[in-house]
């Protein structure tokens, strides 16, 4: 005998008419066989309409022959969309079949989902061996550091006892020089060392052009507030609208602008200052002066930027340079100039890696510097500086071997990497362990830095990314799942400023996943054999 | 809200010069006086300048108009639009009961008019009862337009505002009135204010207050419980009491400002338009009903909307694209909710340039609106007023060169700034310019649009960021040399009109002779707003007060003759928690215009996205929502034929019950359900009033609720504290013993897939076991209907049957 019209055949039994009655699931009432699926609703829970929508609660079953049998709420029941592939779901003749077609692609994509997690699977087993071998290398690195560092430590001793000589000598000579000032009766000035007018100007005019830049980043969100980036690149204030300028001294664009601004504030509690807060593509002054920062740091990095290098925000950086040069940050200008340059040091650090021949020569330089005294007197930080400088390796060691590298340390070997996608008109970088940003061909726009997994390794976190225009700082939420290599796709922006993305790597597999995903496969071809006719 | 970027009363001169002023003596020549027919007419001076003009009193069975003018020659500007041409078919000859010297005595009906020459004032009375009074205070005063004189007071010629230069180039020409309503405690109307529904006092003994201004504003993040004037403006008035309901509407579109003070005697108001003439009318009743009926007379009814804007309507600042837009309708599928429409904000555009598309998000709009239109969904998109100034735009190019933009006052193309930056306006007072407009619609011009995507107008009040009050100067220049100043308040009602009509002419080109009901929701409005269709209460806050005010800011536009009404769920600013989302879902559901919205910054928030216990609830409001959808549909033929609102105070159905007249926290959904909203976090009770001469029913559980004898207090053994019990599942709403509502009980996709779902009729008892009720079909989107391709049927139930009788409607 057929089944009824929407009968799940796991529950045809209930169905089989007792007396001609038929008792509701949820026992509510017994009604006579004949007012099933009459189009009316008897039962509560929708159980004497399984073929109909006349129940709210009912629940339809399509088999989808050649296809994975569903599900549907009633309210999908004749409302004339094609809801299943077999067409049941409508009266007759109104859907076409397309079972076949979607069972097969179906039954590849999960074949093509096994066979990729299995690959996955074993790739990830190269993975955890990778991680051994790369993880015992930085420990044994990491001691033979800590013997340099001693070495290195004795040095800033040295150098302290001669800068204290040097200070001595040259407060002796500013007595004898103010005495004679003194005697002579002219206005006392402070001595200007060369090195102090170099850092002023050198930070002056840095500051100066991250003012220029901001000012005009105030009016440009990637592209997002296009009518706020018009108001600083078109300009086309006629001339009578100047002279109608409001007393405020406002003119009526800058009247026009904060009005729009209103609308489009943020309620974040503690905004960044304005002129840290928007992104902005470089102008070519301050180009040119992030340029002259670094090729001055390279040749000669002071104590201060030393200091300010932090290995966990910077270390895996790829392209601390670029993104120095592009970003606006949330610090003060001079200490993003101060930055850029402590960067640009890092880089070079990184670029002899182990570096103790970097450190050597730093060194060298160092000494000679010392050399001079009253350059020593003028930085008193220097020396605590060169005595962090040389822990820097071995603090950058320690940081990599801090972090959580999943099971296995099987993300290991993804450290540092980075992967990218494109989605609308912008390129998505990912680097694992490290930060995300958006870019195009002008902006970099950080959305993140690596804040670590979460929900026991299904979410790759980054936070604290650059700030939206008068909004909350970005921040990307990856969802990890397994795949035979890596590949970053679904970038997707649900609230403003928070990224969603997804990352396969063999590094998330699991000999679970490969089961459930061979089991899945295994069921659809038994599924289209149709084993399941009780 | 920043209020120091609007006007007070202080900062313009009209008001600063009228505002409370009384003693000014105008009187009407007794030898003047003519009657004829429907038509009373005199000649009235100002007695203490000679200024004259022309007095006309029209009688139109039921609505009387008065109307003083300057000479014909003197232009002043009479508001176009809004009256129907049907009005003067309804004239009626007066009867003249008394005449002398002093007074001139009419009857019609039951309403008595007498009209007192010096100083001049009018009094009405119905059925023996003091109704209104005109120029009893004597605030009546009419500043003719003049010419320019030396030693002229200051402010006469010229005003400025936070920089803004008034150039003001026709002097003072404002018109102050002074109305009272003897025996009345109540008035209502004059929307849109977030103010409480019966309008509190702004004037008297120790009342300091701004008095509620009419004058269509886009205020960001408005404050509540205030006479700022917002997006719309309706200058009527409803003054009600046991026994008897009128109202008096000024025609007039300039900048108004109403004081409403209130004694022993009853209340008392004055009105001061800045400009124009004054086109007065009174609604002579007698009760609620009549008197929206006789407004409609006025000012026409409601469209009748389609079926599908009846359902949910799912908005956000923005669906970013169309991946975003096909993902979110697949979740309603997915979360088994019903919606009928999706909506994009203005990021869909490129450049902010209407009619355009953001090829980068929208590619394919035309696919994306097919694949929503398979299960009955629409696309609503917006379309503002501001035009970028960008020679390569057509819409620009094409308004520049047939002069369709509002000029500034030097003659030019008025420039301002707006969303897409520097920009200028239609100027849909222009005959010439609506028609252009209303022809980019046409699926040839608007690429990417199909039939069926709809449009919403915001900003047309006009916002613009860099004007006065954040809109258009007074002395910028509309069609005829009528002054910005004349015509502001109608300025986005005639907008909507343009879209209307182009949407009108594209569902002729799409569907033949019987068309499409255009659907077009605004943000501005004016009187005869409600022939186009639906209004938002703009941009709210996601918190309890805004959700509590939305009832009588709703109520408000409802009683003003604009039913299609609704605020966005649940607020526009900031991050509902799970708490008043549900609340104001459960209470949205019965807002006769019912959208979810949300701001850029706000996080999303689809229906879904609350934990499941949340998603379970607000699924169950909406689904409540289209159970009702026959319902409601019928509400809508009846504000479409009588101009009855859907949502009504209680004192409209109940008239002679008066602890209901100053009550706001609840409301009806046509005769026949209370709602009774929860407005606040964590309530576990609320007190909810039910009238006392029916019975009520649980709508819920079905469950008759017993009134005490005493009051309409429920004193139900439920609760000992006169107040119903509340959970999170849903708010307390009742049924009206003796009425049959109609229901599909069937959950579906959206509406379209109701079609052929059955009915239910909930019969509710009163207390003779009887009840009655009205269920009206038709094809639900055409024009078809107004050549009778309808069914109407009166549902009735009397216990001496036992049956259901559907009878065909008179």
């Amino acid at each position: 005998e057929p089944l009824l019209r929407g009968v799940d055949p796991s529950l045809a039994a209930a169905y089989v008419p007792r007396e001609g009655k038929f008792s509701c699931f949820d026992k509510s009432q017994v009604i006579s066989s004949d007012r099933l699926n009459d189009d009316y609703c008897d039962c509560v829970d929708g159980s004497d309409e399984p073929g109909s929508s006349a129940c709210t609660l009912g629940k339809f079953y399509c088999r989808n022959r050649g296809h994975a049998s569903r599900r549907l709420n009633s309210s999908m029941v004749d409302d004339g969309f094609c809801d299943c592939c077999d067409g049941s779901d409508e009266q007759p003749g109104k859907c076409p079949n397309t079972c076949k077609e979607e069972g097969a692609a179906r039954r590849a994509e999960l074949k093509a989902q096994a066979k990729a997690f299995a690959q996955g699977y074993s790739k990830r087993e190269a993975y955890v061996r990778e991680a051994a071998q790369k993880k015992a290398a930085w420990q044994s690195e990491l001691k033979g550091l800590e013997g340099q560092i001693r070495l290195q430590d004795a040095d800033v001793k040295t150098l302290q006892g001669r800068k204290d000589t040097a200070e001595a000598a040259e407060k002796a000579e500013r007595d004898r020089e103010d005495a004679h000032k003194a005697a002579s009766g002219s206005t006392p000035q402070e001595p200007i060392t060369e090195a102090a007018a170099d850092v002023q100007g050198d930070d002056g005019s840095s500051g100066t052009g991250m003012a220029a830049d901001s000012e005009e980043a105030m009016g440009d969100d990637d592209g997002e507030y296009e009518a706020m980036g018009e108001t600083s690149t078109e300009e086309e204030q006629p001339a009578a609208d100047a002279a109608e300028a409001p007393a405020s001294g406002k003119t009526e664009e800058e009247m026009a602008q904060e009005r729009m601004a209103q609308w489009i504030k943020s309620d974040t509690p503690t905004p960044p200052p304005p002129e840290a807060a928007a992104p902005a593509p470089p102008t070519p002054e301050l180009q040119q002066l992030l340029e002259e920062a670094r090729a001055a740091t390279r040749k000669l990095p002071t104590a201060q930027q030393l200091v300010s290098v932090s290995f966990q925000q910077d270390e895996s950086r790829p392209d601390a340079q670029e993104q120095t040069s592009t970003e606006a940050r949330p610090e003060q200008p001079q200490a993003s100039a101060q930055q850029a340059e402590a960067e640009a040091a890092e880089t070079a650090a990184e670029a002899s890696a182990g570096a103790p021949g970097w450190f050597t020569s730093t060194l060298d330089t160092l000494r000679g510097y010392v050399g001079l005294a009253p350059l020593a007197a003028s930085e008193p930080g220097r020396l605590a500086a060169l005595s962090a400088a040389a822990r820097m390796p071995g603090t950058k060691l320690q940081g990599f071997l801090g972090l959580d590298f999943g099971p296995d340390d099987a993300w290991l070997p993804l450290h540092n990497k980075c992967f990218d996608t494109r989605a609308d008109k912008y390129t998505y970088e990912m680097c694992i362990f490290g930060s995300a940003a958006q870019k195009d061909a002008h902006l970099h726009t950080s959305l993140g830095s690596w804040e670590g997994f979460k929900n026991g390794y299904a979410l790759a976190s980054f936070t604290n990314g650059q700030h939206c225009w008068q909004g909350p700082p970005r921040s990307l939420q990856v969802s990890v799942g397994c795949g035979s290599s890596e590949q970053v796709s679904k970038v997707d922006e649900p609230n403003r400023c928070e990224y969603t993305a997804s990352f396969v790597t063999p590094a998330a597999c699991s000999p679970a996943l490969v089961e459930r995903a061979q089991k899945d496969s295994a069921a659809a071809e038994q599924d289209l054999l149709g084993h399941d006719e009780l | 809200f920043k209020e120091q970027e609007f006007k007070k009363c202080a900062d313009s001169g009209f008001c600063e010069r009228l505002r409370g002023k009384q003693g000014d003596s105008y009187s009407a020549d007794p030898k003047s006086i003519q009657l004829n027919g429907a038509v009373v007419t005199a000649k009235v001076q100002h007695d203490a300048s000679g200024a004259a003009y022309d007095l006309q009193l029209t009688n139109y069975n039921g609505i009387l108009r008065m109307h003083i003018d300057e000479a014909a020659s003197k232009h002043r500007f009479q508001v176009p639009w809004v009256l129907q041409s049907e009005l003067p078919d309804s004239s009626q000859a007066w009867t003249k009961t008394r005449q002398s010297s002093s007074l001139l005595q009419l009857q019609s009906g039951s309403a008595q008019l007498t009209l007192t020459f010096k100083p001049l004032r009018v009094d009405l009375s119905i059925a023996g009862t003091p109704a209104a009074s005109f120029n009893a205070r004597q605030m009546f005063q009419y500043e003719y337009l003049r010419e320019k004189q030396e030693g002229d007071p200051a402010g006469w010629w010229e005003e400025t505002f936070k920089g803004h230069t008034d150039s003001k180039p026709k002097g003072p020409q404002a018109i102050s009135l002074d109305l009272s309503f003897p025996g009345f405690q109540h008035v209502y109307g004059i929307p849109e204010h977030a103010a409480s529904f019966a309008l509190k006092p702004t004037t008297g003994e120790g009342i300091e207050s701004e008095p509620y201004r009419l004058y269509n504003l886009d205020v960001f993040e408005y404050n509540l419980d205030s006479t700022f004037g917002l997006y719309g403006s309706i200058p009527l008035m409803l003054a009600h009491k046991a026994g008897l309901t009128t109202a008096a509407f000024w025609l007039n579109a300039a900048e108004m400002l109403v004081d409403v003070a209130s004694d022993n005697s009853g209340t008392q108001t004055q009105w001061v338009a800045e400009a124009g003439v004054l086109d007065l009318f009174f609604l002579l009743g007698p009760d609620p009903a009549t008197v929206l009926q006789q407004y409609g007379r006025i000012s026409g009814t409601t469209a009748m909307p389609q079926m599908f804007s009846l359902g949910y309507h799912q908005c956000r600042w923005n669906y970013k694209d169309e991946t975003d837009v096909l993902g979110v309708n697949a979740g309603f599928d997915q979360h088994d909710i019903p919606y009928d429409v999706i909506w994009l904000d203005i990021e869909y555009l490129d450049d902010k340039k209407y009619f355009t598309w953001d090829k980068n998000y929208f590619p394919t709009p035309i696919d994306m609106q097919d694949k929503l239109a398979v299960t009955g969904r629409k696309l609503v998109v917006i379309i503002d007023p501001h035009i970028k100034r960008k020679s390569d735009y057509y819409v620009f190019s094409e308004g520049e060169s047939g002069s369709y933009f509002t000029k500034n006052k030097d003659g030019k193309d008025y420039e301002g700034w707006c969303w897409p930056g520097s920009s200028s306006w239609v100027d849909c007072l222009n005959p010439a310019s609506r028609d252009w407009w209303a022809g980019l619609f046409s699926l040839s011009r608007f690429q990417g649009s199909t039939k069926n995507l709809y449009i919403w107008n915001d900003m047309n009040e006009p916002s613009v960021f860099n004007g006065p009050e954040v809109t258009m100067p007074k002395d910028n220049i509309h069609h005829g040399g009528v002054e910005h100043r004349e015509m502001h308040n109608i300025n986005g009602a005639l907008f909507h009109a343009a879209t209307w009509q182009g949407l009108e002419e594209r569902g002729r080109d799409s569907y033949g002779s019987d068309g499409d009901r255009p659907f077009i929701l605004t943000r501005s409005a004016f009187a005869g707003t409600q022939r186009l269709g639906a209004l938002w209460t703009g941009d709210n806050k996601a918190e309890w007060p805004a959700l509590k005010f939305s009832v009588p800011m709703c109520l408000s536009l409802s009683i003003a003759g604009l039913p299609f009404v609704g605020a966005d769920i649940a607020g526009f600013f900031g991050n509902p928690d799970a708490e008043l989302f549900t609340r104001w879902y459960q209470l949205g559901a019965f807002y006769p215009f019912f959208r979810g919205h949300a701001h850029l910054e706000a996080k999303r928030r689809e229906p879904w996205l609350y934990d499941g216990t949340t998603t379970d609830r607000v699924r169950e409001a909406i689904r409540m929502r289209y159970a009702l959808l026959p319902y409601v549909y019928t509400l809508f033929r009846l504000a479409h034929t009588h101009n009855q609102p859907l949502m009504r105070p209680l004192w409209y159905e109940f008239p002679d019950e008066a602890e209901t007249f100053s009550m706001d926290d609840q409301f009806l959904l046509g005769p026949s359900i209370l709602v009774a909203p929860v407005t606040e976090a964590g309530a576990s009770s609320r007190e909810v009033y039910l009238p006392t001469s029916t019975r009520w029913y649980n709508f819920h559980s079905g469950t008759a609720m017993k009134p005490a004898s005493t009051g309409g207090l429920l004193r139900s053994q439920e609760s000992p504290k006169n107040s119903i019990k509340v959970d999170m599942d849903s708010i307390p709403i009742f049924l009206r013993g003796g009425s049959i509502v109609p229901r599909q009980e069937r959950a579906r996709r959206s509406s379209l897939q109701m079609q052929g779902d059955p009915f239910t009729l909930i019969v509710a008892l009163n207390d003779s076991a009887a009840a009655s009720g009205a269920l009206y079909l038709d094809d639900g989107h055409s024009f078809a209907y107004k050549r009778g391709v309808y069914t109407e049927r009166a549902l009735t139930y009397a216990d001496t049957e036992w049956s259901i009788r559907l009878s065909k409607s008179s």
